[in-house]
């Protein structure tokens, strides 16, 4: 995937044309005064009773505007929702260390009128798994996403839909804190272009401890190993410069599945 | 009597008609104004049923009290009329015992708040989302569409569930896979099942349980984890993944079979009698 898929397409009546992000495969077409859309997404099928096969539902969903409009436009994003992101390995953050990892989160792909401005939809460009961060009696619905923990940028990836996140974590408390899950605040973060990829913010996180909680800060500007990267798209929702959360959830893992 | 005679009754009690008239106005006015800010003060703590249901009891009460102040200007004895009150309190009081109690169970309802408006309940066998909780009752829309009308005193002194308290639901799913099935390709399975529905979290974690040695199968049951607004729709979605998954990889579900014979085989059996020894 070049940066050139990105941006405005005019449709003439009737035309049909086709993107792929990764595993999505977008479909869009003009019908007079709507556009069409329809995706698959590799690795997710739908089950034979799911709602939309009774319905005998083909995919397509139809948007209509106040006025007519022949250009669409496909813009890269991050998602509002939470991803909960486990490491693939364990990681371990000794008590006083601290260490700058880089996750490889999925990209988000937005789809607008560009006369009106108005998006149509936001899709992922994997299939993504839904987890919850929390406990039983409350929390918040998230993605659920595996990734290495990097010590580097990873290798740019042919094709790969994807964003970097930087996350700095200091571990300020008096044990040590396995890490199992990080959950990233995902409407925080502004996405950044730069040397061919996308890149978040930095997260910076400091736990003080299972009683205190976490410090949890967005930088706002580009990450330290891509300084001149150019904003792409600011945060769905300016956070305070610092503030206190639950991030790390093997401290709030949830016990007692019966 | 006449207009003239009338006209000096009225010209009579003139002040107290007046200070009547102002306590009427101020009253209501001030006992609406009162219990709209102070419901809808509680209904952003409390939820907007207890708010609308306290602003009632509120204005209701300070009506009551205007018409007390009332008719104290016209000269009658408070202390007389409210004896006559409290025998005729007794006599209602025997009456309406029942709805009494139910007043009462509904105030605790309230401040419990066990459930809200939109809350799936089950009770006594019925099961159906919350409408209205009211002063007297609750009243449940069952899933075909009628409406169950529950006393507060029933819900209070009764077991109830309520399914949509929390955020997440466990959805249990009991399976049954042949004897000669290899349990580790069976959860296996099923364990990609999971992960292909979109439904289901990924956390909290799946439960595996084998339950047992049925009478023609293995017993299993799998628990996964969705969004309360998701139970029946996750259920559906993972019986008929579960079942296309088995079909695909031969995994058998078996399920008792009954034969029914006709023909020679079932002629009534002949039953001889013998003498008594």
């Amino acid at each position: 995937m070049t940066r050139e898929a990105w941006g405005d397409t005019a449709l003439k009546e009737g035309e049909e044309r086709e993107f792929q992000f990764g595993s999505l495969a977008l479909t869009v077409r003009r019908e007079g005064r709507e556009f069409r859309t329809r995706r698959t997404l590799a690795g997710e099928e739908r089950a034979v009773a799911s709602p939309s096969l009774l319905r005998g539902d083909d995919g397509w969903k139809r948007w209509v505007f106040a006025k007519a409009s022949k250009t669409m436009r496909l813009s890269p994003r991050v998602d509002a929702r939470s991803i909960v992101v486990a490491p693939r390995d364990q990681f371990h953050l000794m008590r006083g260390a601290e260490a700058t990892v880089f996750v490889v989160l999925p990209l988000w792909v937005g789809i607008e009128d560009a006369a009106s401005g108005q998006t149509m939809a936001t899709l992922p460009t994997r299939s993504m798994g839904r987890g919850w961060f929390g406990s039983r009696t409350m929390g918040e619905v998230c993605f659920w996403h595996q990734s290495r923990f990097f010590h580097e940028p990873p290798p740019r990836q042919e094709g790969g839909a994807s964003v970097i996140c930087t996350i700095h974590i200091a571990n300020d408390s008096k044990g040590d804190l396995p890490v199992e899950k990080v959950c990233l605040r995902m409407r925080h973060f502004s996405l950044f272009w730069a040397d061919g990829r996308y890149w978040t913010d930095e997260a910076r996180l400091r736990f003080e401890g299972k009683d205190e909680g976490s410090e949890i800060s967005y930088t706002g500007h580009p990450p330290p190993e891509a300084p001149l990267a150019e904003l792409v798209r600011g945060p769905h929702e300016r956070p305070g410069s610092v503030f206190s959360a639950k991030a790390f959830f093997n401290l709030f893992s949830i016990g007692g599945d019966q | 009597m006449t207009l003239d005679a009338l006209a000096a009754v009225v010209s009579g009690f003139a002040p107290q008609i007046l200070r009547s008239a102002v306590i009427i106005v101020l009253g209501v006015v001030f006992a609406r104004g009162l219990g709209r800010l102070l419901g809808s003060s509680i209904s952003g703590r409390l939820g907007a049923h207890s708010g609308s249901l306290l602003e009632r009891g509120l204005i209701y009460s300070a009506y009551l009290l205007i018409l007390i102040l009332v008719l104290h200007q016209f000269g009658f004895q408070l202390g007389a009329l409210l004896g006559a009150a409290g025998v005729l309190g007794v006599a209602i009081g025997f009456a309406s015992q029942t709805s009494f109690s139910n007043l009462i169970s509904g105030l605790f309802l309230v401040a419990e708040q066990p459930f809200i408006i939109g809350d799936i309940l089950e009770v006594d066998g019925v099961s159906g989302e919350v409408t209205e909780i009211g002063a007297l009752s609750v009243k449940l829309r069952i899933f075909d569409n009628s409406v169950v009308r529950i006393p507060n005193e029933f819900l209070l002194k009764n077991r109830f569930t309520n399914f949509t308290h929390f955020p997440l639901r466990r959805v249990d799913l009991q399976i049954g896979v042949a004897y000669k099935e290899d349990l580790e390709r069976v959860r296996k399975a099923l364990e990609e099942t999971v992960r292909e529905e979109r439904l289901c979290l990924r956390e909290p974690a799946p439960l595996f349980v084998h339950k047992g040695f049925g009478s023609s199968s293995i017993d299993l049951q799998i628990s996964v984890w969705t969004e309360k607004e998701n139970y029946l729709t996750t259920r559906n979605a993972m019986y008929a993944r579960i079942k296309e998954r088995f079909d695909r990889d031969g995994i058998e579900i078996p399920f008792p079979h009954v034969s029914l014979y006709a023909g020679e085989a079932t002629k009534p059996f002949p039953v001889k009698g013998s003498p008594r020894p």
